[in-house]
């Protein structure tokens, strides 16, 4: 960890900043709860609001950090905005998963760990995982592809979350 | 919100993977956005270039150009920024600092000020401390101004003092107060204590253990007036006295900063270690009390020691950060250093007082700025500020929320203590929050008020107050003018905590007899009265206290142990004792309290086993091998342990088992083990 120096400051590149951090801001901001428009809007409100000021750097996670940070206070601001609640602890969960989870490479290794797991599932829980973010298919049409009842496709889909959870869990101890 | 934060990561990550919402590549937009930032132009004239997905508002021709500025200049202050905490920039003739700077010490060392005192410039021993690679903030010693906008800039004077007197007649103005105190109260103090029990108590209360029976008979044989300020003077600045002087307080401070269980478990932010160093290190240097509390306050760095920008003082605040959020820091900060007990305030008005909810907030808002950030790599904690934005831009200043009793949320801004707002920027180049703290805690009445009560308590065992850390109003200060010239002559001393020892340790009240006389069976606050100081009152000695001395008769030599050894040593032993209490003020259970526990270990614990053995190098041992007759060798076990002679009946039973004895040197051995857990060993009286 390292603060920069005159020198280092002087050849502080925003691009390489934001090449490097982009891609861990977006998935941060959409597990808050963004969809994939307002996080591509808060993350670049996000940037620009850390390249007004002079810059510390420490370290690579130090600095995702600090963007988490901006990132997180520019969304409470925008759910504030639109008179929404936002339960605190809930959130303060949120964050130190994440921060255990992807803190340190924007996230990429935990994506790899979740195609992994998810190569592990049984055909029909991936096949229902399938439907509801590949085809956005709605749980009762999920249902009667799979000739269940609406519950139990959310009981499909609820235990396999819960099978990749534990799986990445695993993994990434 | 779903209630398994891992839910919403899930589904998140899998919306990526089967969804194809992949992270967007925004380099280009964003930088466009930047560059455009950094052009000095009108927005009514520039409009976003993407306006359909920009929410950046539009901004006031002042504020474009002071961001087309900054950004301009970006790289120099980049630089200012990046060397601030290692290099204290000038102060100029007056005493302003310029923006961005801030003025570096220009008081005389306290040692010129405080008389006969002097700084120990030597170095900790083995050690650890790297001074080049420390970050220390310079210490504002002179009227200043905070850096700031000219509509922000805030001045801070400090209070006007009155020259110091001389230590005797300060010494003198505290027994008059006292006594004048007695006489109201129809009370008259109880007789003297003996040479024995004073130094006991002196060495106690000074460095933290009971003297050696070498030191204490050496006292003794002294005929010489002025025998007691001598031992004083050489306990406060004898160089074979200096280590465990230090060690003593920073033990002490250690447990008032953080208590006795914080900065050790693995998970902690804090580094127990490194903030020792910092009190060592200031204690060693006898540091004026008031630079002590600003550097705690205002430190930015690593918690580490050996790691870069490592500044061990930052571990205070590190170990009174909660789970994202500030409020042990604000109120340990208050009632430590200030005597003010708000944490009562954090949820609702105070019952009997006219403190208000917001009081606390106020206060908290100064560590808005304040971040931490762990290295995961190799844990190293840096604390530092940033600028602190609540995310309303509706608003000029950085607000913090607090949610009253009712529901509402209301919103604070930095204001100490109630007595005035300050400035609302939580930019850090306008305004340095937690900066301005430590400057309003150092010109603060307070300060001196809360330091010296807390030390009164320490050598007298009640402070002038119930609690020392709640000097409220509904607090009263049972001796309001002795509080008051104390803290101001201490004040007047440059904040010289040595001085304050010097006082207290001297005057009458501290060499009275712990026996009640017939005058003043009533002051006894044992039971609730008011303290009146007309005798001194008896107390066990901390877990601290007990295991230095059994170091000391166990004949420990602690030059052969470096200070981190002895530390871990010593909280493994209290490790025994002391539980956390996980409420919000980190409050910590001991059972060190005469249990059965204590006693356990007391008796039969490591420690005591190395005191009792004959083998080591300790007071029996030395005994064993004397050639003294058979009765000073157990006079010299009651100085070692109890720091008096055997009465006679003693002396008649000890003489009556000896005689008796088949192995004498086991029967000396037991009579060692009996005087090490007798009551009379664990007492300061």
């Amino acid at each position: 960890m390292r603060k920069a120096s005159t020198q280092e400051s002087a050849d502080f590149d925003p691009q390489v900043l934001i090449e490097r951090h982009q891609a861990g801001i977006w998935r941060y901001l959409r597990v808050l709860g963004c969809q994939a428009s307002l996080a591509e809007d808060l993350t670049q409100e996000t940037f620009l609001a850390v390249l007004r000021k002079p810059f510390e750097i420490y370290s690579d996670a130090a600095t995702a950090a600090y963007l988490r940070r901006v990132a997180y206070n520019l969304f409470i601001t925008q759910r504030r905005r639109a008179r929404k609640e936002t339960l605190v602890e809930n959130m303060d969960e949120l964050n130190i998963t994440w921060e255990q989870w992807a803190g340190q490479d924007n996230g990429d290794q935990l994506m790899e760990k979740l195609k992994e797991c998810l190569e592990l599932l049984s055909e029909r829980a991936r096949g229902a995982l399938e439907m509801r973010f590949r085809q956005r298919l709605r749980r009762i049409q999920i249902a009667r592809s799979l000739e269940i009842t609406e519950h139990g496709a959310k009981n499909l889909m609820q235990r396999a979350k819960k099978q990749l959870r534990q799986c990445v869990e695993g993994k990434m101890q | 919100m779903t209630p398994d934060p891992s839910n919403s990561i899930v589904d998140s990550l899998l919306d990526e993977i089967l969804g194809g919402q992949q992270p967007p590549d925004l380099t280009q937009r964003i930088l466009e956005r930047f560059h455009e930032q950094q052009q000095v132009q009108p927005p009514v004239s520039s409009p976003p270039r993407h306006p359909a997905r920009s929410r950046s508002r539009r901004r006031s021709l002042g504020k474009v150009v002071a961001i087309a500025a900054s950004l301009l200049v970006v790289a120099t202050l980049l630089g200012v920024l990046a060397n601030r905490l290692n290099h204290p920039l000038p102060i100029s003739e007056e005493g302003v600092v310029e923006q961005g700077q801030l003025p570096g010490p220009s008081r005389p060392p306290a040692d010129k000020l405080a008389g006969s005192n002097r700084s120990v410039e030597r170095g900790p021993s083995d050690d650890l401390m790297a001074p080049g690679s420390t970050v220390v903030k310079p210490f504002p010693r002179e009227e200043l101004s905070l850096p700031g906008t000219e509509v922000e800039k805030l001045v801070i004077a400090p209070r006007d003092t009155i020259p110091p007197i001389s230590h005797e007649t300060m010494i003198s103005a505290v027994n008059q107060r006292l006594a004048d105190s007695w006489e109201q109260n129809e009370l008259g103090p109880s007789q003297k204590a003996t040479d024995a029990e004073w130094c006991r108590r002196v060495f106690l209360r000074l460095i933290g253990r009971i003297p050696s029976a070498e030191e204490l008979q050496q006292f003794l044989a002294s005929s010489q007036p002025g025998q007691r300020p001598r031992l004083v003077e050489m306990l406060l600045n004898g160089d074979e006295y200096i280590e465990e002087y230090a060690r003593n307080w920073t033990n002490l401070w250690t447990n008032t900063l953080i208590g006795r269980r914080g900065g050790m478990a693995t998970d902690d932010l804090s580094s127990r270690e490194g903030l020792q160093q910092f009190l060592r290190r200031s204690f060693q240097l006898n540091k004026p009390y008031d630079q002590m509390v600003y550097e705690l306050v205002s430190a930015t760095g690593s918690n580490r020691p050996g790691s870069e920008h490592y500044n061990g003082a930052v571990n205070f605040l590190l170990a009174s950060l909660g789970n994202d959020n500030t409020t042990l820091a604000t109120a340990r900060i208050t009632s430590i250093f200030l005597g003010q007990k708000l944490q009562c305030v954090q949820c609702h008005n105070h019952p009997f007082n006219d403190v208000a909810q917001n009081r606390f907030w106020e206060m908290d808002a100064f560590f808005s700025q304040l971040e931490s950030v762990k290295d995961p790599q190799s844990d190293v904690v840096i604390l530092l500020d940033r600028d602190f934005s609540s995310g309303s831009e509706d608003q000029p200043g950085a607000e913090v929320y607090y949610e009253q009793p009712d529901g509402q949320r209301k919103a604070a801004f930095p204001n100490f203590l109630g007595q005035g707002a300050t400035s609302r920027s939580g930019e850090l180049d306008q305004f340095n929050r937690r900066e301005e703290l430590a400057l309003q805690i150092r010109y603060s009445e307070h300060l001196s008020r809360a330091l010296v009560n807390r030390t009164w308590g320490h050598f007298f065992g009640y402070g002038f107050t119930s609690s020392v850390d709640e000097m409220g109003d509904h607090s009263p200060v049972s001796h309001p003018e002795l509080l008051g010239e104390l803290a101001t002559q201490f004040e007047a001393h440059g904040y010289d905590m040595k001085s304050l020892f010097r006082w207290l340790a001297l005057s009458d009240a501290f060499s009275l007899s712990s026996r009640y006389s017939a005058s003043n069976l009533a002051d006894s606050p044992e039971t609730g009265a008011v303290p009146a100081f007309s005798r001194y009152y008896t107390r066990s000695m901390q877990p601290e206290e007990v295991y230095q001395s059994l170091l000391m008769v166990a004949g420990v030599r602690r030059g052969e142990v470096p200070f981190e050894q002895q530390q871990l040593a010593q909280r493994t032993w209290l490790g025994q004792f002391t539980q956390r209490m996980e409420n919000d003020e980190a409050e910590e259970l001991s059972s060190f309290s005469g249990d059965i526990h204590q006693s356990l270990v007391m008796m039969n614990g490591p420690l005591m086993q190395r005191a009792t053995s004959p083998s080591q190098e300790g007071v029996l041992a030395t005994v064993l091998k004397s050639e003294m007759p058979v009765k000073q060798k157990v006079e010299h076990m009651f100085l070692a342990a109890i720091s008096r002679r055997p009465t006679v009946e003693e002396s008649r039973v000890v003489g009556s088992m000896l005689e008796a004895a088949s192995d004498r040197a086991a029967m000396l051995q037991d009579i060692w083990w009996a005087l090490l857990n007798s009551n009379e060993f664990i007492l300061d009286h």
